[in-house]
């Protein structure tokens, strides 16, 4: 990926939770459990070549992508759709799953380290 | 009065957003989250009959959750005659004109799409209670 995308907008959760430490921890925890079930039933989708749960996934996590600007994490997500429309489970799909994987757990790695 | 908001989403994130939101309105709303269907279907089921005479209640529900789908649980609600006269507004990241459509015809109030920015997010549901709470107290 050629342009440094974000892959979470800290300031947002800032702005939403005005120093109130405990809804910020709530938040970081659903944010958190929101990405790692993503990871799992995507990286499932992938390996049982399901585009039915790959959608579920994707659907899912739409909100949490938009309203904290998980930039690259989007951004993938949305090349993988383009590629398993294009091109099913099969060219390329190993290269995107290394990414996704990549992706999400640098999310989870700067919520973790926000703390 | 107060009203008896009811919100029914799997994700932890929205349920937050909504409570951040409707904080403004706390003297007037007593809020109750479920993130399993499942568990307001119950919930509701405890309910005497008679509460849902004496008291307002507004439901917010996601779509897309496990076991128990949005429209099925609308479905059940409904069934209900006590629930018939509830205000149900389906709140879903799903644009899709089915989605909605499947929603009004099994007796959704309303169908609301979740924005993407949280502002917006925030000032639709405010809005929706705001709406809803003039109407049911009228």
């Amino acid at each position: 990926m050629d342009k440094n995308f974000k892959n979470i907008d800290f300031k947002k959760i800032e702005d939403m939770v005005e120093d109130d430490l405990d809804f910020r921890n709530q938040l970081l925890d659903a944010i958190q459990a929101a990405v790692e079930e993503l990871r799992s039933t995507y990286i499932r989708g992938i390996e049982e070549k399901s585009l039915p749960t790959i959608k579920q996934a994707r659907h899912k996590i739409k909100p949490t992508l938009g309203l904290f600007d998980l930039e690259k994490l989007a951004i993938i997500i949305g090349n993988g759709k383009r590629l398993m429309l294009e091109k099913g489970f099969d060219e390329g799909i190993e290269a995107h799953k290394n990414e996704f994987l990549e992706a999400a757990n640098d999310v989870l790695k700067e919520v973790k380290n926000y703390r | 009065m107060c009203i008896n908001l009811l919100i029914v989403d799997d994700s932890d994130v929205d349920i937050l957003i909504v409570e951040d939101a409707i904080s403004e309105f706390s003297d007037t709303i007593n809020f109750k989250s479920f993130s399993h269907p499942e568990n307001f279907l119950s919930y509701i089921e405890s309910i005497h009959p008679e509460m849902f005479r004496m008291e307002k209640f507004i439901i917010i529900s996601d779509i897309n959750m496990p076991k128990i789908n949005g429209f099925e649980m609308l479905e059940r609600i409904r069934a209900q005659p006590q629930m018939a006269l509830v205000p149900i507004i389906m709140f879903s990241s799903s644009s899709s004109h089915q989605d909605a459509l499947k929603s009004l015809s099994l007796g959704a109030n309303a169908y609301l799409t979740k924005p993407l920015h949280i502002d917006t997010y925030q000032k639709l549901i405010c809005n929706t209670i705001e709406f809803w709470k003039h109407h049911l107290q009228a």
